[in-house]
């Protein structure tokens, strides 16, 4: 890791994130720090260019774990001591994991509370398996996403089938390469933008801020275009890409990153028609930060790379302090708002969780809250950990 | 005529009870059997697996019965749920006679008046409560009969519930199977066991914990003037604490009831609670304060809830006596002090004192709805055997 990379470092968990991982630091050269965690030493021998740790080896001796979250998980709790290692000095993380197997959806939120543990902020990608790849496999992406949630500052879930859409009639051989393709170059300019010195700066002092003020989940947006009106092009691919869910992602969001990625032809009339037609897509009041990054390399085109999140807590207010009670109903969030807590997110952006055994259940609903969701997350009490 | 025992039951949210009394010659209720068991197949008060529900009502009654040494036949049951509430209906009538003295017939008829709400199809009447007449705007008169007006009004308060809910619950006793003598508003039963008349003619507020649900009813002026059920209850409290420090819901209820407190104090801070390894858990540790946070945060909101409905009803400033704290919840360590400070009045845990034989118990308060409703057996049989004799109050409880 070069010095100049301030504590940044990309994580893959299992094969998918690996490969993913992978296929970003190669084509980032020289570029963060990175490391893969899988329990299968076959597959993380088959890693190129990346260093890869092997979880759990007493339990699974280099073995896959056959689709079991649960084998996954105990792999990596008896490997904390490896990822704290592995990991020591990171403070943002970004962890890229595919769901849908054991070990991106059983590790995965382990080692984000390792990493949390250690103050670093984290950043998960996670994709959601193809419909195509069975009941089985959403049904398990399902059951770890709320575990991600709980344990990532901001957790992006990327739906494969969005990722397919782009690849149009693409065969299955090409499909899955693609998606990761995409994944990766959204990864890949993501990470540009905030390692590279820019002109307009993005850093991840930015994203701190971001990560610290959203509710938790989050899209990713990739587009790229080249020639003449390269950049309402991108623009218009952006929006209407399925990935931001053709513009109803921007129509939502509450707070936008954007990364522009371009040659240094880039005219200032171009950035600023690409940052008024962005905002044009977007509600008022949503926070939009912009950064740029000019590489002679990407003459002619432009990429644009768009962080968009669902929901911010910046009204949250104060913990409710101790021993003012009889007012204490004032100061209960307000309907809809999003509490912070636990040291980073609130559940409430995902229907089904957040209420636990009561998922099944009529809600009990009051003044518009959801009482069933836990008091301390409306409240957006911090909890001591 | 020997009052024959009746056996009552409470289909819990955590637990099933059942209880069998008697009266004895000092015309006190005395419990004579009773029965527990954890309740299965209820969420929030309500049923939602029949069949898990009706084991929990089996094995109550049968402990019951084989300690009172009688046979069940019919029960009373207790039901409550967040869809129980309270409508305040008004009736009027000009008084008839001549001399304009109020007649027993004019009292009867304002009061049938004031019975007759208009509610939705999905919704039955639980209990009419009658509150205190008005004459020519004379407010606040008890026996009106005799007295000189124009205007006999009378407020009613009338509880009603969704006929769904309700049924679902006497469904289970059914398939038992057992008869249901009638069917009585848990929060009521609780007030009945645990206050003093002398609570109840200052104005107290009877707030039953439950696992599911919290109900409250409010004593005003000697009458029933406000009640209610939220669908919140303790297993809120333990759903709240799984999801935080993330540990099954089996292992929160067990270290609540270890390490539970309603207030976040200052010996709390630094202090951790150990969690052993479980399968698939790793041997970790808790904050104290957090996990005190977290209880904090659900009770207070709880009992604010309260107090808002007790706001809106008018009858917050009424309540002399104070607060009474009954159910499984009462036993949640600082809860009175929260209460005391959320409703800025003295607040006390609330034992079954009106009914006997709950002395053994080592949660007396628990037992509170169970116990309130067999003394409201007693008291509906007394009633209705001055005016009409039911013969099938009779058949409920054999001995043996």
């Amino acid at each position: 890791m070069s010095e100049g990379h301030a504590g940044f470092m990309l994580v893959g968990v299992g094969g998918g994130g690996c490969r993913v991982a992978a296929a970003a630091v190669g084509t980032l050269g020289a570029g963060p720090q990175a490391v893969g965690f899988d329990t299968d030493a076959l597959a993380t021998r088959a890693v190129p260019g990346m260093r890869c740790v092997l979880l759990g080896v007493p339990r699974l001796e280099g073995h896959g774990t056959g689709g079991d979250p649960v084998k996954a998980r105990l792999a990596a709790q008896d490997d904390r001591e490896a990822i704290r290692s592995a990991c020591a000095g990171a403070s943002l993380v970004v962890v890229v994991c595919t769901l849908g197997g054991g070990v991106g959806g059983g590790a995965t939120p382990e080692i984000l509370r390792t990493l949390r543990e250690q103050g670093a902020h984290t950043l998960c990608f996670a994709t959601q398996p193809f419909a195509f790849e069975g009941a089985e496999r959403r049904a398990a992406a399902d059951r770890a996403l709320p575990l991600l949630e709980e344990n990532a500052d901001v957790l992006v879930v990327l739906p494969l089938d969005d990722l397919f859409e782009t690849a149009g009639g693409a065969t299955l051989a090409e499909a899955i390469p693609q998606a990761d393709d995409v994944f990766a170059s959204g990864l890949t300019l993501l990470w540009r933008l905030l390692l590279t010195p820019g002109f307009i700066p993005l850093g991840a002092d930015d994203l701190r801020a971001m990560l610290r003020q959203s509710a938790g989940r989050c899209r990713l947006g990739v587009a790229s275009a080249s020639g003449s009106g390269r950049g309402p092009e991108a623009v218009a691919r952006l929006m209407h890409g399925p990935l931001l869910r053709r513009g109803e992602g921007l129509a939502n969001a509450h707070a936008v990153m954007l990364g522009v990625l371009a040659g240094s032809d880039l005219c200032l009339a171009e950035l600023s028609e690409i940052m008024a037609r962005l905002k044009a897509a977007l509600a008022s009041g949503c926070h939009l930060r912009m950064g740029t990054v000019l590489d002679a390399r990407y003459a002619g085109t432009v990429q644009l790379v768009a962080l968009v999140f669902e929901g911010c807590t910046r009204e949250t207010p104060a913990a409710a302090p101790e021993g003012a009670a009889a007012d204490g109903l004032m100061r209960t969030a307000a309907p809809g708002r999003r509490g912070r807590a636990t040291g980073g997110k609130s559940k409430l952006s995902f229907g089904a969780t957040g209420r636990g055994r009561f998922r099944n259940v009529e809600p009990t609903l009051r003044g518009g809250e959801d009482l069933d969701i836990p008091t301390y997350l409306r409240r957006g009490i911090t909890l001591d950990r | 005529m020997p009052i024959p025992p009746i056996a009552a039951l409470e289909i819990g949210t955590t637990r099933t009870v059942a209880l069998v009394g008697e009266v004895g010659d000092d015309q006190r209720v005395r419990i004579i059997g009773h029965g527990a068991y954890l309740s299965t197949g209820v969420r929030k008060g309500q049923v939602v697996d029949l069949g898990q529900a009706k084991v929990g009502v089996e094995i109550a009654v049968r402990q019951a019965e084989d300690r009172g040494e009688v046979n069940v036949r019919q029960l009373l049951l207790a039901v409550t749920g967040g869809h129980i509430e309270a409508t305040v209906n008004l009736g009027a009538l000009p008084v008839r006679a001549r001399d304009r003295v109020v007649t027993r017939e004019d009292v009867e008829e304002v009061l049938d008046i004031a019975k007759a709400v208009n509610l939705p199809p999905e919704r039955d009447v639980l209990h009419t409560i009658s509150q205190t007449f008005t004459l020519d705007g004379q407010e606040g008169i008890a026996k009106p009969e005799g007295m000189q007006g124009t205007q006999l009004a009378v407020n009613m308060l009338v509880l009603h519930g969704l006929r769904n809910r309700i049924e679902n619950a006497i469904q289970v006793v059914r398939d038992v199977p057992f008869e249901i003598q009638d069917v009585a508003f848990g929060g009521l039963c609780a007030a009945l066991a645990v206050l003093t008349p002398e609570q109840k003619r200052n104005g107290v507020a009877v707030i039953d914990l439950g696992g599911g649900t919290t109900s409250y009813l409010v004593y005003a002026g000697n009458v029933v003037a406000a009640a209610g059920s939220l669908g919140v209850g303790g297993e809120h409290i333990t759903n709240d604490l799984a999801l935080a420090f993330n540990i099954p819901i089996v292992r929160a209820e067990e270290l609540k009831r270890q390490h539970g407190a309603a207030r976040v104090g200052s010996d709390s801070g630094g202090k951790r609670i150990t969690l052993p390894q479980e399968v698939g858990f790793a041997e970790r540790s808790i904050s104290l304060k957090a996990w005190h946070t977290v209880i904090h945060a659900r009770a207070e909101e709880t009992l604010l809830l309260v107090r808002a409905a007790l706001h809106d009803g008018g009858v917050l400033p009424q309540l002399g006596a104070g607060v009474v704290l009954t159910g499984g919840g009462a036993y949640l360590p600082h809860i009175v002090e929260l209460a005391e400070r959320v409703f800025g009045q003295p607040c006390i845990v609330g034992t079954p004192r009106n009914v006997d034989g709950l002395q053994d118990v080592p949660d007396p308060a628990a037992y509170a709805t169970a116990a309130g409703l067999v003394l409201y057996g007693f008291k509906t049989f007394q009633e209705n055997s001055v005016l009409t004799p039911l013969r099938d109050w009779l058949k409920g409880v054999f001995k043996r």
